[in-house]
């Protein structure tokens, strides 16, 4: 009797802990891009591995989601270090002016068992502009394939107008939409 | 197994060109039309100069290959079984093949050179012709022009266009000589004799 009780109060404590854990990303899974399109060529994407993140996540309370994130500017990188070059340069980033790019969250909308619209502000350039991102969720652990784990997968998709952030240069070769693609995986502190 | 060529057979240094540079020009053109639709532009550039070193060392193969066959006296005979029409038909497409192997690689260089792309202090920045990132090729146009480059791209293709058309017809003819005539030729040039 006295062990069932004590399992009980074990049972009825765990959505507590549960809910009290906090979520970090995971920065050797979570990839952050935008793709460049040359018209009639093909395209680039530009990643950037470095950034720096204030996140307040819990799944039972998705519309207090809270989240902040800046990515360093001055280490976008493609792949060929002379794109990277210009990529950060004046005509586009202008890393040496505006070392950060920022994205403040407003609101998280649950559209669906799985899907959410996330609103809120950017910054490129210093200039802020509204931005919509498409928030998907691709895995939630634990499940059927990982018991163990505990971790959320989402994939966040949006775009900019590159025009609105004064990045003019190159418009007949470079398509004016930069599509955003964010893999984000977040796992317990 | 020597290295001259007789008159029933080919000597190892004309077999070992032939192979080695068969592999590599199915290897250019099996990539160039891989690279070539290449939507990721990043790849694509690493592939298209890894094209041209491989491309280039084909074009000096080429030469060299051709050097070798002229300095000799003596190759392997036709059998005197086959129809006039065959030898002639033997000896066209050769000097094709050989032509093409000299043809693409230069108009590849052309285009290259020819390319705005190619020019000191191009936009976004300057592509130079490397070979394996030792020296660069030659650059007989200092300020390019995109159509002059465009249409060295064509020729480019042409040429590989044919050069794929004279070898179906060659492996055919090798294949037809090997199965059909069972005589020497295809094995003369694997195995010497
Ligand atoms: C054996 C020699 C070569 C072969 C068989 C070959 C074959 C090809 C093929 C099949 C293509 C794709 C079709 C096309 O886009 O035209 C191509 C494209 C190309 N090749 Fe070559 N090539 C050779 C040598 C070279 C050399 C020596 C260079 C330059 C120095 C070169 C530069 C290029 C370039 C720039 C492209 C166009 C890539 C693009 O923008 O689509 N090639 N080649
Ligand atoms: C599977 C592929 C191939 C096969 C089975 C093949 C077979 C042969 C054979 C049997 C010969 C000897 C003809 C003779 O003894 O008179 C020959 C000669 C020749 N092959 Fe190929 N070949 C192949 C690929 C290629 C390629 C890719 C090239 C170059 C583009 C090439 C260029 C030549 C040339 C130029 C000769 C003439 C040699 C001379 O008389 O100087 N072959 N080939």
């Amino acid at each position: 009797m006295r062990t069932m009780l004590k399992l009980l109060c074990l049972v009825l404590l765990l959505p507590v802990a549960a809910a009290a854990e906090t979520w970090r990303i995971d920065p050797s899974r979570t990839a952050i891009s935008v793709t460049v399109s040359y018209i009639g060529e093909g395209r680039i994407a530009v990643r950037f591995p470095s950034y720096e993140a204030a996140l307040r996540f819990d799944p039972d309370r998705l519309d207090a989601t809270q989240a902040r994130i800046t990515l360093d500017a001055s280490r976008a990188e493609t792949g060929l270090s002379p794109v990277d070059l210009i990529v950060r340069g004046q005509d586009y980033l202008h890393a040496a002016r505006f070392p950060g790019i920022r994205f403040e969250m407003d609101r998280l909308t649950q559209t669906g068992p799985s899907d959410a619209v996330i609103d809120g502000q950017v910054t490129i350039r210093g200039v802020t502009q509204p931005l919509r991102l498409d928030a998907k969720v691709v895995r939630y652990r634990p499940d059927a394939a990982r018991a163990t784990d505990r971790e959320i997968a989402f994939r966040l998709t949006g775009q900019v107008d590159r025009n609105d952030f004064g990045m003019v240069a190159a418009r007949d070769t470079i398509a004016p939409g930069l599509p955003v693609l964010i893999d984000l995986v977040l796992v317990p502190k | 197994m020597s290295v001259w060529n007789t008159t029933d057979g080919w000597g190892w240094l004309a077999r070992l060109f032939h192979w080695v540079m068969a592999l590599m020009i199915f290897a250019m053109i099996g990539f160039g039309f891989y690279m070539s639709g290449l939507d990721d532009l990043i790849a694509k550039f690493e592939l298209v100069q890894t094209h041209k070193s491989v491309g280039f060392t084909v074009f000096v193969l080429a030469l060299l290959r051709i050097v070798w066959r002229l300095v000799q006296r003596r190759t392997p005979a036709l059998p005197e079984t086959m129809p006039r029409w065959q030898v002639m038909a033997s000896h066209v497409s050769h000097v094709g093949l050989y032509a093409l192997m000299l043809f693409i690689p230069l108009t590849g260089w052309l285009m290259s050179s020819a390319s705005p792309l190619n020019d000191e202090g191009a936009y976004p920045f300057r592509v130079p012709n490397m070979v394996f990132g030792l020296f660069e090729m030659p650059d007989p146009f200092q300020s390019g022009d995109k159509d002059l480059s465009a249409l060295f791209h064509t020729m480019h293709e042409t040429g590989v266009k044919l050069l794929i058309a004279l070898l179906l017809v060659h492996v055919a003819a090798a294949l037809k000589h090997a199965i059909v005539d069972r005589d020497a030729i295809l094995r003369r040039m694997v195995r010497g004799r």
